[in-house]
């Protein structure tokens, strides 16, 4: 990818601000401390919810640090901090998957079965669209034939700014002037990528919360009619969330996986000061692992998903 | 809305009043349960920690030790705190002596700003105003175009031009001013608190118009970063009101609290659905009562009122006094359902019911098969189900895509309707429907 460099660059630039809030303010807290006791354990605790991680990791984390490391007496800080981040990356290891057919680091298929279908799923608001977009732009980078279907029908205007959006990214697109029907967008798409030999059809699915019965049963459709259609299940359904949503979100995976099979997750918005914490509670709980993360509105603002990386430029000095 | 917070704010204070008699030991423990609830439900949790520590304070009070009922003693403290901590009493929409009044909305990315302005809108349009929407988000994709749409839909003008956020919004007052509009919406870009360009656009922005109010528009779902935004935000506009939006949802929206309690601004209106009517007044004593499981009947009355119309309303108590109710009218009924909203948003409202509606899975296509078969009767069976016979139920089922049992069983629900009205000499007739609610699920 020619702009690899700099949205590289880019990410570690916005993670700081990251670094910043969250735990880089561990290394503040601990570096005068000689001493594990109650207040430090208190202020670890402290930042650890102010990220969103939730009680039962945070405590999960409290535990293991008096488990290792002996209340009341002196510490190395390197200690400490090795073992937060240990507990934090076997959690998200749980979520590591090897059997995707695509290389995201590259935007390559890996394999010949064609087309590729990839299925935007989330509440409102999350960044869908706008991720969605950005897919489509680093397929196209590679010289894939993408097709994009707008099988947003019910909000105001998603049809023209996904629009937009392929035009920005110079894919087709399927547009939804016509019909009010998500099912038959997504139909007529699958059949144009099937006549014409395409490589990947996104499907943008308008937003909807995990508690309304009949949209979940809508998106429950539209994946059926893709199996029907194709004999297989759709390679990818990524669940787009929020990096400022809080507990809500463990709530919203729960009840999404009771209608559709996720694949993967993408978290927008990294590039505000909120922290994204409640990935771990997720990765933990449904072994469903992050894909992407959203560091802004352009084009080139998606990154591939490393545990590592992420979990080390939480913490880089 | 709050729905998780209340059920588990009442298995904890079961957990007091089976307790019986209260020591400073089991308040501090049950305390600490409602700590974990309200950081559970996104409540800040340095704001959780000073809520908790002001209700110990005053549950610690001999008055709450001596008392008979010291668990309730404890859950009005927390009540009255928690309606101190959201605002004390309902905030008033403020508009302006020298029309136009002036409103605009400010927030994050995706949270609802486009969708409430089209919905503050409406609410202005029907209290008999003549609203105008400015667009002034040029730089995501078919933002314009999406308040344009909405503004059609509620048959409302929206204002726009091909030049800088800043230039629409002072071009937007004068058009209003020589078009006679006495309210102007302004809706702007989403951005993020630390983005200092789009930040100092906004507060440009507020300086030109002058506000009657700006308000901060909010996802609800919002984690424990709600605090630093809000007060960015308020740092950066001084904003005079807080916009809850997608409460529709089952988010704990403990971010209200947290949003309280760093910037002392009213929480002003509430957004619960994507529908344009879906907006309601904030009140803090609801909310607080909602959250302890109170419920909010005076929210479902309210609603209630506003879609009933009074004709309809007369008509109907005529029917129920005289035992007349049939078919007909019951599917006017279901369509005023359905002006109220949603039915688990309607439920939610009723106190007592939160808990029943963790675990009965309100399908909404229930109502749409009630409405289809009642649409496949003749009128001359809606007028008089008696005549239902065995080929007739037949014809609806078929007729309705439906089941004979699925006829049957309605039909009987509806006798035991016609049963329940006959008892209720008065008009409590919500009460009946809604019993017959549940029964379909
Ligand atoms: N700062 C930032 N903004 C983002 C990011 N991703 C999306 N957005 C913005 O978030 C807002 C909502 O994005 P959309 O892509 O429309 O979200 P959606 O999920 O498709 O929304 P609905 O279809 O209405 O449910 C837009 O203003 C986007 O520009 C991101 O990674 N960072
Ligand atoms: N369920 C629900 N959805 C809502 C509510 N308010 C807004 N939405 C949806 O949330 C998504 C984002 O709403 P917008 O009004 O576009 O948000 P915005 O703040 O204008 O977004 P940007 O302009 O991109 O920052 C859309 O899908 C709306 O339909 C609500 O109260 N409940
Ligand atoms: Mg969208
Ligand atoms: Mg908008």
């Amino acid at each position: 990818m020619k702009n690899l460099f700099n949205t590289l660059e880019k990410l570690k630039n916005k993670l700081v601000k990251t670094k910043d809030n969250l735990l880089g303010r561990l290394n503040i807290l601990l570096k005068g401390k000689t001493k594990l006791d109650d207040t430090v354990l208190e202020e670890i605790r402290e930042i650890l919810y102010l990220s969103d991680i939730g009680y039962d990791i945070t405590e999960l984390i409290i535990q293991k640090l008096k488990e290792n490391i002996k209340v009341n007496l002196e510490f190395k800080y390197e200690e400490v901090i090795n073992l937060v981040k240990h507990e934090l990356l076997l959690i998200l290891e749980k979520g590591e998957r090897h059997n995707s057919c695509f290389d995201y680091n590259n935007f390559k298929i890996l394999d010949e079965n064609r087309p590729k279908i990839i299925v935007i799923v989330g509440v409102n608001g999350t960044g869908k669209t706008t991720s969605l977009g950005k897919i489509a732009y680093n397929f196209k980078e590679n010289n894939y034939h993408v097709l994009i279907a707008a099988a947003d029908t019910f909000r105001a205007a998603a049809n023209e700014q996904l629009t937009v959006w392929a035009k920005r990214a110079s894919v087709e697109i399927i547009e939804n002037k016509n019909t009010k029907d998500p099912g038959a967008i997504v139909y007529e798409a699958l059949d144009k990528a099937i006549k014409n030999h395409l490589d990947v059809v996104l499907i943008d699915t308008a937003g909807r919360l995990h508690t309304k019965t009949d949209l979940m049963n809508e998106l429950n459709k539209i994946i059926r009619i893709i199996e029907k259609k194709l004999n297989k299940k759709p390679d990818e359904i990524f669940l787009v969330i929020d990096a400022t949503t809080g507990q809500n979100a463990v709530v919203q995976i729960e009840n999404f996986l009771k209608y559709i099979p996720l694949t993967g997750l993408i978290l927008t918005k990294m590039d505000g000061t909120a922290k994204g914490g409640v990935i771990f509670q997720i990765v933990d709980k449904f072994k469903i692992p992050v894909k992407f993360i959203g560091i802004g509105e352009g084009i080139e603002d998606l990154q591939p998903f490393d545990s590592n990386e992420f979990i080390n430029a939480i913490f880089e000095n | 809305m709050f729905e998780e917070l209340t059920l588990k704010l009442e298995s904890a204070f079961k957990k007091i009043r089976g307790q019986g008699k209260l020591t400073e030991k089991n308040i501090s423990d049950a305390l600490r349960e409602v700590r974990r609830i309200l950081i559970d439900a996104d409540v800040n949790y340095k704001v959780a920690k000073d809520f908790i520590e002001k209700v110990e304070k005053k549950s610690l009070g001999k008055e709450v030790i001596a008392s008979i009922t010291p668990g309730q003693l404890i859950i009005k403290i927390i009540n009255d705190e928690l309606i101190d901590l959201l605002g004390g009493t309902t905030s008033p929409l403020i508009i302006s002596n020298t029309p136009p009044s002036i409103y605009l909305l400010a927030g994050l990315q995706g949270s609802g700003k486009t969708t409430f302005a089209a919905k503050f809108a409406l609410y202005l349009k029907k209290t008999g105003m003549k609203p105008l929407l400015v667009a002034c988000d040029i730089y995501r994709p078919a933002a314009v175009e999406q308040l344009k749409q909405l503004g059609k839909q509620i048959d409302v003008d929206v204002f726009y031009i091909d030049k800088k956020p800043e230039e629409i919004a002072s071009e937007s007052i004068r058009f209003a001013k020589s078009n006679g509009f006495n309210a102007v919406i302004i809706d702007t870009a989403g951005r993020l608190h630390i983005d200092e360009e789009m930040m100092s656009e906004i507060s440009r922005i507020k300086e030109i118009v002058r506000p009657t109010e700006s308000y901060f528009v909010v996802d609800s779902m919002i984690g424990q970063d709600a605090v630093n935004t809000a007060k960015a935000f308020h740092d950066k506009i001084n904003y005079d009101g807080i916009v809850l939006t997608k409460l529709d949802g089952d988010t704990r929206g403990g971010c209200a609290l947290s949003i309280r309690a760093v910037v002392n601004k009213p929480i002003k209106f509430v957004s619960l659905g994507e529908k344009l009517d879906s907006i309601e007044v904030f009140h803090p004593d609801r909310m607080a009562s909602r959250i302890l499981g109170k419920g909010d009947i005076v929210t479902l009355v309210e609603k209630a009122q506003n879609a009933f119309d009074e004709k309809e309303a007369k008509k109907l108590e005529e029917k129920l006094k005289s035992n007349r109710f049939d078919f007909e009218d019951f599917r006017d009924q279901l369509k005023i359902v359905k002006r109220l909203g949603s039915v688990s948003q309607i439920l939610s409202l009723i106190p007592g019911l939160s808990s029943i509606q963790k675990n009965v899975q309100i399908d909404e296509k229930a109502f749409v098969k009630v409405e289809a078969i009642i649409n496949s009767m003749t009128k001359e069976e809606r007028r008089n189900p008696r005549i239902l016979n065995a080929s007739r139920k037949r014809r609806i089922a078929r007729g309705s895509g439906t089941s004979i049992q699925e006829v049957n069983r309605l039909v009987k629900q509806f006798e035991e309707m016609q049963k329940m009205i006959k008892k209720l000499n008065n008009m409590d007739f919500k009460k009946a429907f809604r019993n017959f609610n549940l029964k379909i699920n």
